[in-house]
């Protein structure tokens, strides 16, 4: 029917198989923010058949770094009292794919992510649903570039 | 046939030559080459006006495809009139100046040999119109030609 | 600026590069004089070289020395702008020049300048005495200043000395000093005072006074006149150091009215490199009391906000490793702060995912030692460490299967309520299993060529064996870790179009987004009832995440969860965003959010350029539940004028409504919207 499981021109940009993934950049003033992408993207990436995440720089076609430049958590809902009920987090991040040689950069992106969570009356509780938000950003953060670096059909 | 006027020996050359001593002209015709120094000038037709027994030249106008060169510098035009005696050149007839990769355009060009000036003007919708290309320092010696 | 110097030019940036250009000269007449190697030309004159144009009656040309004098009706025309005046001086080579009754227009920011002289100092500055400036076309500004003299520097500001302010030809404002963003790009915190009332703050009256303090570090000064709040004073300080360090600075002090003790607030943003490689960040924010927000909060989100928290960091990475040392204080707003869970401090070293050598293996680590502190309450310090080891494996080079194993470490030391010395000891394990599929749709379409359609299948089997951790104090959710027996399974659809564009790479556009996961709960599914009424539930909510992207500024994104189970068979969460902007100043923009029992809340937006040039803006907030009705409504008119506006905005919320009035020129930042209004920047 046409589905294929290996699309033509599915690949990374440039040909490349080989990426090593760096330690992403943190512009913003959350801490914390850039192992949870790291984490996310390199899982992301050593699960997908196209890629094959380099263990050293060195031994890597490509590298893939990026920077988180926005993380802003603000109330998106509103209880009858004009009460705060839920929160967005929202986060941008600018991913460049460069090749290691030249250093020429293959693609280039700005792509964010934002998951909604519930307020509450303790703070320590509301501060883990915010946690766990970040962390679904992340996943689905790292699905976003996987998805946008293989569109050169 | 060669004339003195001024101080260089001016020499002419032509296919045909006509000469009218009452009015005191000699008109060269076809292929006219005038030198003098290092002024040469090409012209279809020039003619040369000169007064009393000494054969003194008062002026000399050259007509079609007149060309006079001086070095580098090459300028162009239908008509030319050279005053012998205010040393002033008149081009006329779209004339136009190159001087190597300079050049001026315009309705009338006057050249004051004696003084080294040049004017050229522009009539009714006509426009003077000039492109040059500034030297760097080593070839400034040029532009003061 | 050497002032003693005679030949400096206002040649508009780009006259300098004359020096190895051709130079067209047009005109009626033009004189060359090899004596002095200087051409004259006269009437009507155009010389054009490169990118600029010089027009004047008459211009004098001397090639050597690069001098040109022009006088009458002296103009030069550059890509950043243009430059007329009487007569001009100009060197190419130097680029130094002076024009006499000069004007200027420095294109980009539309900044009209003028001056009795306009001399050039350097590349990007002029210098005039006399002077004067606007941002208004036309011979008749509605607004200009004029001072005695003025620098004008092109990409930053122009700054002056006894400047009067004009509308129109009227002096409406003396100051000694004057300072005016040219260049737009900074954040300048330039504003117009502006003035209102508000039924909480009785007359507000704001007048901001800016001071650019040097290139790098401006400041902001307010002197809010509250009638029923007070006399405010705020200051914001924004800086931009060497190496990195970017931030700013903001307090704000009002001492009550009417026996109302003052009451002040500070926040300090700021990212930055320390020596050897450390990054310190900083997010904090204090109010000295719980009602400040409510008092001095403008925009929803402010005057409604529940806590202020200060986040204090410092870190460093190595490659695949980082360490951080964190201090997490949270202000409660809502109640009594003794109870608030800080973190004084929290010192993370984490090792990301990284692989082992050739192998399809992946290993992490994260530890995290954490002081928490409450002013009443549990005290404690928890050491928790987890390694974790995950491998791929791609049979067929269809499948991708990733198990991950993960061992969770605790240890704790509490104050005297607590349980003393505590640990626990957790696995954790998961595995993914997915495949994607790809179509590609050839189009016959010029524009669009094809559309690619992948689903990607996921499926994940989580399991968290049950440990008892009673023992153990409970500060937050990573000291319960459930116990999860659990298969997620998913579906992402994605529809991707390539767009051609003439002479460039082509672009992709995901123009639809499809995902819908679930969640099989086995515990839920083997779980005996107690009694016979009671039915099992292992199925979570079937939540489906669509995002339309028809165009490159329209939006739909509905996320919803739909309970399949025999009781409810309904949405537990129904939340729409829909925003379109036509690219000519319309647009508008829906959300609604629903989740069962907690949430039931509408926004709208809309911005309207059609009653050009009033520009509307309204903006309404509504809660559907009962008691509910319209939490605000926002009214913000604009009047835009060529190089002016005025502004209006009707603030109507349940416990305050409020109308402020300001203007500004343009170039100008808005006290009115500024993106944080002056009171609840803090």
């Amino acid at each position: 029917c046409g589905y294929r499981f290996r699309g033509q021109g599915n690949s990374l940009p440039g040909g490349v198989h080989s990426v090593y993934i760096e330690m992403f950049v943190n512009r913003t003033t959350e801490p914390f923010l850039e192992n949870r992408l790291t984490n996310a993207v390199t899982r992301r990436f050593a699960r997908k058949r196209e890629v094959e995440v380099a263990a050293h720089r060195s031994g890597a076609e490509a590298v893939l770094s990026g920077e988180i430049t926005v993380y802003e958590t603000e109330p998106i809902s509103y209880d009858r009292n004009d009460k705060v009920t839920e929160y967005r987090s929202i986060m941008t991040v600018t991913v460049v794919l460069s090749r290691l040689d030249s250093g020429k950069t293959l693609w280039k992106g700005t792509l964010s992510w934002s998951e909604e969570y519930l307020a509450d009356a303790d703070k320590a509780i509301q501060d883990d649903r915010e946690l766990a938000a970040e962390v679904q950003i992340s996943d689905r953060l790292s699905d976003e570039i996987l998805s946008h670096l293989l569109e050169n059909f | 046939a060669s004339v003195a006027p001024g101080d260089a020996p001016l020499e002419i050359t032509s296919r045909q030559l006509e000469a009218d001593d009452a009015a005191g002209t000699v008109t060269f015709i076809g292929d006219v080459e005038a030198r003098q120094a290092d002024l040469v000038i090409h012209a279809g037709r020039l003619t040369v006006y000169y007064r009393g027994e000494a054969r003194q030249v008062e002026r000399i106008e050259a007509e079609q495809d007149v060309r006079v060169i001086q070095g580098q510098r090459v300028a162009t035009g239908q008509h030319a009139l050279y005053q012998r005696s205010s040393g002033k050149l008149v081009l006329t007839g779209n004339p136009r100046i190159n001087d190597g990769a300079d050049q001026v355009s315009g309705d009338k060009i006057t050249v004051y040999l004696n003084d080294k000036r040049s004017v050229v003007d522009s009539r009714g919708e006509g426009r003077v119109k000039a492109t040059f290309h500034p030297r760097g320092k080593q070839s400034d010696a040029d532009a003061a030609r | 600026a050497d002032p003693q110097s005679e030949e400096t030019v206002p040649t508009v940036g780009a006259l300098d590069q004359l020096k190895n250009q051709p130079i067209d000269i047009e005109a009626d007449r033009l004189e060359f004089d090899q004596q002095s190697g200087t051409y004259q030309a006269d009437g009507a004159v155009r010389i054009t070289s490169g990118p600029i144009t010089l027009r004047s009656e008459s211009v004098r040309v001397n090639p050597q020395t690069t001098e040109v004098t022009a006088s009458g009706k002296v103009s030069i025309s550059s890509p950043e702008g243009e430059l007329k005046g009487e007569s001009l001086r100009l060197n190419l080579r130097s680029g130094r020049g002076r024009l006499k009754k000069g004007k200027l227009l420095i294109r980009e920011q539309n900044f009209h300048v003028a001056g009795e002289e306009i001399e050039k100092l350097d590349q990007k500055t002029y210098h005039l005495t006399r002077g004067s400036f606007t941002t208004c076309d036309g011979d008749n500004p509605d607004w200009h200043f004029s001072a005695r003299d003025l620098e004008v520097t092109v990409d930053g500001y122009a700054k002056g000395h006894d400047a009067v302010f004009y509308l129109r030809d009227i002096p409406i404002l003396y100051t000694p000093y004057l300072i005016y963003p040219v260049k737009q790009e900074r954040e300048s915190g330039f504003l117009m005072p502006s003035g209102g009332y508000s039924q909480r703050r009785g007359t507000q009256i704001s007048i901001p006074f800016y001071w650019a303090i040097a290139r790098n570090q401006d400041a902001t000064f307010y002197l809010d006149w509250l009638s029923d709040l007070g006399l405010g004073k705020g200051a914001e300080y924004r800086y931009v150091f060497s190496g990195g360090n970017v931030g700013d600075l903001d307090l704000y002090h009002i001492n009550g009215v009417k026996g109302a003790d003052s009451r002040y607030a500070g926040k300090w943003d700021h990212d930055g490199m320390l020596p050897y490689q450390w990054r310190l960040k900083a997010d904090a924010e204090y109010v000295s009391s719980r009602d400040y927000f409510e008092d001095f909060g403008k925009v929803s989100g402010e005057y409604n906000k529940d806590k202020v928290d200060t986040t204090i960091s410092v870190n460093r990475n190595w490659n695949k490793f980082n360490l951080t040392t964190q201090i997490k204080y949270t202000k409660d707003l809502q109640k009594n702060n003794d109870q608030t869970l800080q973190r004084l401090p929290e010192v993370r070293f984490e090792a990301v995912q990284q692989r082992l050598g050739s192998l399809p293996v992946y290993a992490e680590f994260a530890g995290a030692s954490t002081y928490f502190w409450r002013r009443r309450g549990l005290k404690g310090e928890r050491l928790q460490g987890r390694p974790a080891l995950s491998v791929v494996w791609q049979p067929g080079d269809i499948i991708e299967i990733q198990p991950e194993i993960g061992y969770t470490r605790s240890h704790y030391w509490t104050s005297g309520e607590g349980p003393g010395y505590e640990d626990s000891g957790i696995y954790d394990f998961k595995t993914r299993i997915s495949t994607t599929l790809y179509r590609v749709f050839p189009l016959s379409g010029k524009l669009v060529t094809r559309i690619r359609h992948s689903i990607e299948t996921d499926l994940a089997y989580t399991f968290v064996p049950d440990e008892d951790q009673s023992h153990l104090p409970e500060f937050d959710s990573l000291d319960r870790i459930e116990a999860v027996n659990r298969l997620s399974y998913g579906l992402t659809n994605r529809l991707v179009a390539r767009i051609e564009s003439p002479g460039a790479d082509p672009v992709y556009h995901e123009f639809l987004y499809l995902r819908l996961t679930q969640e099989y709960d086995i515990g839920e599914s083997r779980r005996e009832l107690l009694n016979p009424v009671d039915e099992r539930r292992p199925f979570s909510s079937l939540r489906s995440e669509l995002i339309l992207r028809p165009t490159r500024n329209s939006l739909l994104d509905v996320d919803a969860r739909f309970d399949p189970n025999r009781d409810k068979r309904g949405f537990t969460t129904f939340n729409v965003d829909g925003r379109y902007r036509d690219g000519r100043g319309n647009g508008l923009q829906i959300g609604y959010r629903y989740r069962e029992g907690a949430v039931d809340y509408a926004r709208a937006e809309i911005d309207l350029s059609v009653f050009k040039p009033l520009y509307v803006n309204y903006q309404q907030r509504y809660n559907f539940s009962a008691g509910g009705g319209s939490l605000e409504k926002v009214v913000d008119l604009e009047y835009r004028s060529q190089c002016w506006s005025l502004f209006f905005t009707y603030r109507d919320r349940r416990d305050d409504t409020e109308f402020l009035f300001s203007f500004s020129l343009s170039g100008l930042g808005r006290s009115g919207s500024r993106r944080k209004p002056p009171a609840t920047q803090l």
